[in-house]
């Protein structure tokens, strides 16, 4: 293990979530919000963020993986693979999380280029979600949701689309984000592991790793609102990968 | 002198001539038909022109005088309101029932030559409108031949109640209706049997509570509904529908023309929404229809009645989703099976229904409707059911095969359906007279069938295309069949070619497909021209459609195109890409106050704009009651709005001759969509530096066709994006931004966009400021923080407006002068909203006027003050209802002012801001018409208007706002006032977040001469002393 320091299955932060600071807003919802009853730390859903794990792409995936990624970046670059869990408990109550956000900002201490993600994992995965439409008898014509123009010839169509529940952003470049969606009506819970696979610039510093952690909640079903889970006062910047691994000629263990 | 037999000799020979050179000649009878016709006419005048012509034998010379002697009849019939008819030779015979004609002439009006004949005999004039009838009743007859009745020598005397049976004439009109309703074949019978109906109502003194007067209205009625299926012309619809609505309350309670008069009343209301896309009268059925069934205790009292609501419930359950709707046609269905339901009509109606209810209703077998399509036709075949009723069911069932095929790839329901087809249309029996003619009602479904068939097989690339049509010229010539039968009527005719088009791109013809869009277009725009709001809403996704499809063909044809016609196909890019958005709006801008140039008199001006306000007031009250779910019902006044119109047409048409000038007035004030000329001209007249964007969505991409000043022409750049990347990129910006509220979360929506900042930054790097025109996917984005990314990449500032329409912008600066009014601030109405009320002091100061703050701040005080105000500014609650966006409201203290009341207000104000959430949010009514706060302030006259695009923040909006008045104080241009405050809002500590500086648009014209108190002279009620 690169973060050796840190002992596997104590997380990072484990902590319940708290509502963003609220300002005041013109809209008629924020006069609802401003009017309904706080809500009381014990109901907000909890969250732990493990320790990232990270071994060289060499040490998770064999030598031929390696020398195959190799080829496609610039000399002397390494890989990395990172894997990073979070859990999120929502407590039974009024609170769900409509949406949550894990995010993972790729720092250089030195303040050199950082590195990029070249691949993460989920990427998409997707729910079916069943849809009814009335679909107008040509190929030329597009199909439309039920609000077509009435006096047309119509014939009915069920077909499932498939809705991202996890969409992650930040391929190709250091600000890696997953984003979890509830459901329909349901709300956004238990474990969550991902994985991403790093190319660190050659000659880079040590890498640093900002992480956070934000949320929507549906409170008393109507009102939406944003909330964090609060970080040390690092601010949640953690050292991901030692200056000295990547001086190292030798490959990092395997997860 | 001409003996008796050598003048029917020669008619004869006049006769067997035109016969002769109809058989011969198609062109000829086609130029006569268009041009002319038969004419039967009733006259003392006639007699010694009939007998001086044929004494003298054909002349040119003659030939004039009978034409403009015919022509002044027309115009004396036209002048008394008598019938002007169409009829074949069916209709002649009911007219020969009027009395004997006297004579017959043909002629062709289109060069002044022709045939004329003449003649006393019944018989041989009845055989040669027989030749006539025929004729119409084949291919081409839609072209307009024609029969006229003449005045009647003497008016007879006036009807009383109980005066014998009806006029003859009459019952030759009600068979011709029930004719037509049997083979649909000739519509010229139908119209000579609406017009003698008509007549007949008028020339004699009805009692209206006589039994005779209601089958007489119901039978024109009928006519009426029959032809509006036909034609569309939606004119019928509504006079059925007038005449029904009658008839519901003059005839007898308990007859029978009430009860079919109230059935007649919501086919004809549901046919008119049908043809219009307006709820209005959908509701307005719904009702009537649910208050008889309510009175009669029972749906099989009237199961027409119940039918015909049912129908009207699953129009509505199609236009608004209400899942209430379906359930009640259902059980109005079920209700009905108890009796009558083996009859092989109420079969196929009650299967039409429960299609409809099926086709609406998710997770529902598709097989029932198959089975329940078959059952009808089978049951059809075994009664010994012909003709086109046994086509209609057909018809049917060959829908469902195709469905069925379309579902599930199985080869053999398109082969059935194929093959049915081709043999019910004798397609592969050409030159026979065919079972089912062309233009008949049952034909013209099979045909499309037919059509649809093809079309199907060709996209999926099935084997069966190479037997039924190899190389596309079966689709093609279906197609222009269907096109052809859809006549002059638009939209049905926009949809028509419409559909051409896609035949013509299937069989890989791009450039046809381009022209029969055109043509579309230039169909929809005919429509859109004279219609009321309700039809232009019900049409406006049609015309989305047709300009999509038109601009995609378009640039398809750009690629290796040379550099002319590259520079032209850029131009009429642009020019469809703008031509659909806000079409609405803009033609209520032409309407406002635009100076008139001198070479229109004061007395033509004055007439103009007192039709032109009478005219926007009907027009205000249509859009406010189509969208208006809660409202009352209430008719559309269509045809006090015709009248109207048609009068100021000829105001605006006499305007047209006073010169260009008045011409380009005219063009402004017609809400015409931009021509090349003038979309030049603007582009010209902007100051350099600026570049116009117009967004256009195609199917899977983004185009903006940009254009600068004293560029060569314009542009265009697209990127790959469907409707699931825009979904995507927008949900990621709302959690990022407004749902955010100043956190940082990332900005991952950006990066999904690298494409397409990349070419903006390109085409925009000359410039310093941009308008866009959104459409479509890119109506959602943040365009502050779009602008402020393309100015990073720049290096170089960049201000922003956003115009619903490069014609809004067009008007919106031909303006007259605004209001130098008294100014009107308002702030916090409800209270809680400090720093809204710091604000509203804040604005007011500069201006020097009082604020209205918290219960100041109310509906009856801003309604009074805004119409003469110069600024008004309202820092308040907002909320934007996305289902309903003209009930998106400002929460003023004693209740809301939705979008709707601003409508209805007047306002000359050079600036409004609504510094309050969303209040620049906008979503589509239909089509490309979107509505919001924004808009209707737009609509009620502002000259610009400073909104918000999410939920703003009560802190931040008070700096934006104070950094703003002060920028324009300064004298900035508006755009970049807001630009440079955005700016000086994301400096100030703790508000670098674009959830704080990046939701405040401009919309409207975009300079700004000066902002200082207004003159004392004009200060009214809120006037404060300085320092107030």
């Amino acid at each position: 293990m690169l973060l050796a320091e840190r002992e596997p299955g104590t997380p990072l932060w484990e902590a319940p979530l708290v509502l963003e600071g609220e300002t005041s807003q013109r809209g008629a919802d924020a006069r609802s919000v401003a009017a309904s009853a706080p809500v009381d730390a014990r109901d907000m859903p909890v969250v732990a963020i493990e320790p990232p794990q990270v071994a060289s792409l060499e040490a998770a995936a064999g030598t031929e993986v390696a020398a195959a990624a190799a080829k496609t970046a610039a000399p002397g670059a390494h890989f990395f693979v990172v894997r990073l869990d979070f859990s999120l408990r929502p407590r039974p109550g009024h609170v769900r999380v409509e949406w949550a956000r894990l995010r993972c900002e790729l720092l250089t201490a030195d303040g050199g280029t950082p590195p990029s993600a070249e691949d993460m994992h989920p990427w998409t995965v997707e729910e079916k979600v069943p849809h009814h439409v009335s679909l107008e008898v040509s190929p030329s014509l597009k199909f439309s949701e039920v609000a077509v123009s009435a006096g047309t010839y119509t014939h009915n169509y069920d077909y499932e689309t498939l809705e991202p529940v996890i969409s992650a952003a930040g391929r190709g470049g250091p600000d890696l984000t997953w984003d979890f969606t509830a459901f329909h009506d349901g709300t956004v819970t238990g474990g969550k592991r991902m994985h991403a696979l790093l190319s660190v610039p050659p000659a880079s510093g040590a890498v640093q790793a900002r992480l956070s952690f934000s949320a929507d909640l549906v409170v008393e079903r109507r009102f939406r609102r944003p909330a964090t889970l609060p970080t040390s006062d690092t601010r949640g910047v953690i050292e991901l990968i030692p200056a000295e691994t990547l001086s190292q000629d030798s490959p990092a263990p395997a997860i | 002198m001409t003996s008796e037999a050598e003048r029917d000799a020669l008619l004869q020979s006049a006769l067997q001539e035109v016969v002769s050179k109809i058989a011969v000649h198609p062109d000829f009878v086609a130029g006569t038909l268009v041009a002319g016709g038969v004419f039967v006419v009733r006259h003392p005048d006639l007699g010694p022109l009939q007998r001086s012509f044929l004494a003298e034998g054909p002349s040119e010379g003659r030939l004039e005088q009978v034409d403009q002697w015919l022509r002044e009849q027309l115009d004396q019939a036209r002048a008394i309101g008598d019938p002007v008819m169409l009829g074949t030779a069916s209709t002649a015979k009911g007219l020969f029932n009027l009395g004997r004609p006297q004579s017959i002439l043909v002629t062709r009006f289109e060069d002044g030559s022709g045939t004329f004949f003449s003649g006393v005999i019944p018989y041989e004039l009845r055989d040669g409108v027989a030749q006539w009838g025929d004729l119409m009743a084949g291919e081409g007859f839609d072209q307009a031949p024609r029969l006229w009745p003449a005045p009647a020598p003497q008016s007879p005397a006036p009807r009383q109640a109980g005066d014998g049976d009806l006029p003859a004439e009459t019952a030759g009109a009600a068979e011709a209706i029930a004719t037509y309703q049997r083979t649909g074949t000739s519509l010229r019978a139908l119209d000579a049997a609406i017009a003698t109906l008509e007549a007949c109502l008028r020339r004699y003194a009805w009692d209206h509570r006589d039994e005779r007067y209601a089958s007489l209205v119901l039978t024109l009625s009928r006519g009426l509904l029959a032809r509006f299926r036909r034609i569309g012309d939606p004119s019928d619809a509504r006079r059925a529908a007038e005449g029904c609505r009658e008839l519901t309350t003059t005839s007898a309670e308990n007859s029978t023309w009430r009860a079919r008069a109230y059935t007649l009343l919501i086919l004809a209301l549901t046919a008119e929404h049908h043809r219009t896309g307006a709820s209005v009268p959908l509701d307005e059925a719904i009702e009537i229809g649910e208050g008889r069934l309510t009175a009669l205790g029972d749906t099989l009292t009237d199961p027409e009645l119940t039918l015909a609501l049912t129908q009207a419930l699953l129009d509505r359950h199609m236009l608004y989703g209400v899942s209430a709707d379906p359930d009640r046609a259902k059980e109005l269905i079920l209700d009905m099976r108890r009796e009558s339901w083996n009859d092989v009509d109420w079969a196929a109606q009650a299967f039409d229904c429960l299609r409809q209810i099926h086709a609406r209703t998710p997770g529902v077998d598709p097989a029932v409707t198959f089975r329940a399509a078959f059952v009808t036709w089978s049951i059809a075949e075994r009664r010994g059911i012909g003709g086109d009723d046994l086509f209609r069911y057909a018809t049917a069932y060959m829908r469902e095969l195709l469905a069925a095929y379309i579902r599930d790839e199985n080869p053999e329901h398109l082969r059935q359906a194929l093959e049915t087809t081709e043999e019910a249309l004798d397609l592969d029996k050409p030159g026979e007279t065919p079972r089912l003619t062309r233009g008949a009602p049952a034909r013209v479904p099979l045909v499309e069938v037919w059509a649809d068939c093809l079309e199907w097989a060709r996209y999926r690339t099935d084997p069966l295309i190479e037997r039924f049509d190899p190389d596309g010229t079966r689709l093609l010539s279906a197609r222009e069949e269907l096109v052809a039968a859809a006549g002059d009527a638009a939209p049905r005719r926009a949809m028509a070619l419409h559909r051409m088009a896609g035949a013509r791109r299937a069989v890989g013809d791009r450039g046809g497909a381009l022209g029969a869009e055109r043509d579309a277009l230039a169909a929809w725009e005919d429509v859109f021209a004279g219609a009321t709001t309700a039809e232009r809403l019900g049409n406006a996704d049609l015309g989305a459609e047709l300009y999509q499809a038109c601009f995609g063909d378009l640039l398809a044809g750009l690629p290796g195109a040379e550099r002319d016609a590259m520079v032209n196909g850029l131009w009429e890019a642009l020019l469809l890409s703008e031509a659909p958005k806000s079409r609405l709006l803009t033609e209520a801008l032409g309407r406002g106050e635009l100076p008139a140039p001198p070479a229109i008199t004061a007395e033509l001006l004055a007439r103009e704009r007192d039709l032109v306000q009478r005219l926007t007031d009907i027009d205000e009250h249509d859009l406010v009651a189509e969208t208006d779910r809660a409202r009352i019902p209430t008719p559309p006044q269509a045809s006090r709005r015709q009248e109207l119109r048609s009068e100021l047409g000829a105001v605006w048409d006499e305007m047209v001759k006073l010169g260009a000038e008045a011409s380009e007035y005219v063009a402004l004030r017609r809400g015409r969509p931009l021509d090349r000329e003038r979309i030049q001209e603007l582009i010209a007249a902007l100051p350099s530096g600026t570049t116009v964007l117009s967004a256009f969505d195609t199917p899977g991409a983004t185009n903006f066709v940009f254009a600068s000043p004293g560029a060569p022409g314009p542009g265009i750049v697209g990127i790959r994006l469907g409707p699931d990347d825009w979904a995507a990129i927008t949900g990621r910006m709302w959690r990022e931004i407004p749902l955010a509220r100043g956190h940082d979360r990332g900005a991952t929506w950006l990066s999904r966009l690298q494409e397409l900042l990349d070419k903006l930054t390109e085409v925009t790097r000359d410039s310093d400021r941009v308008i866009v025109t959104p459409q479509g996917s890119t109506r959602a984005l943040p365009w502050p923080v779009i602008g402020r990314e393309l100015e990073r990449r720049r290096g170089s500032p960049l201000s922003l407006v956003l115009e619903p329409a490069l014609g809004v912008l067009e008007v919106l600066r031909r303006r007259a002068t605004d209001s130098a009014g008294t100014d009107v601030v308002a702030g916090d109405p409800l209270g809680d909203l400090a720093f809204a009320r710091d604000e509203a002091e804040s604005v007011g100061r500069r201006l020097g006027v009082a604020p209205l703050i918290g219960p100041d701040a109310t509906r009856g005080a801003l309604a009074a003050a805004a119409p003469a105000a110069r600024v008004i500014h309202l820092a308040a609650h907002a909320q934007f209802d996305p289902v309903d966006p003209l009930g998106s409201a400002v929460l003023l203290a004693d209740g809301s002012w939705t979008a709707r009341d601003l409508i209805a207000t007047t306002l000359s104000s050079q600036l409004v801001v609504l510094s309050a959430c969303e209040s620049g949010r906008l979503e589509p009514l239909r089509g490309d018409e979107v509505a919001g706060l924004s808009m209707a302030i737009l609509h009620a006259g502002a000259r610009r208007v400073l909104v918000t695009l999410w939920p703003v923040d009560d802190r931040a909006a008070q700096l934006f706002m104070e950094h703003f008045y002060r920028l324009l104080e300064a004298e900035l241009d508006c755009d970049r006032a807001v630009h440079e405050a955005a700016r000086l809002v994301e400096a100030e500590p703790g508000f670098d977040h674009p959830y704080y500086w990046g939701g405040y648009v401009l919309l409207g014209d975009y300079t700004w001469g000066q902002l200082s108190p207004a003159p004392p002279q004009t200060r009214g009620a809120h006037h404060a002393a300085s320092g107030a």
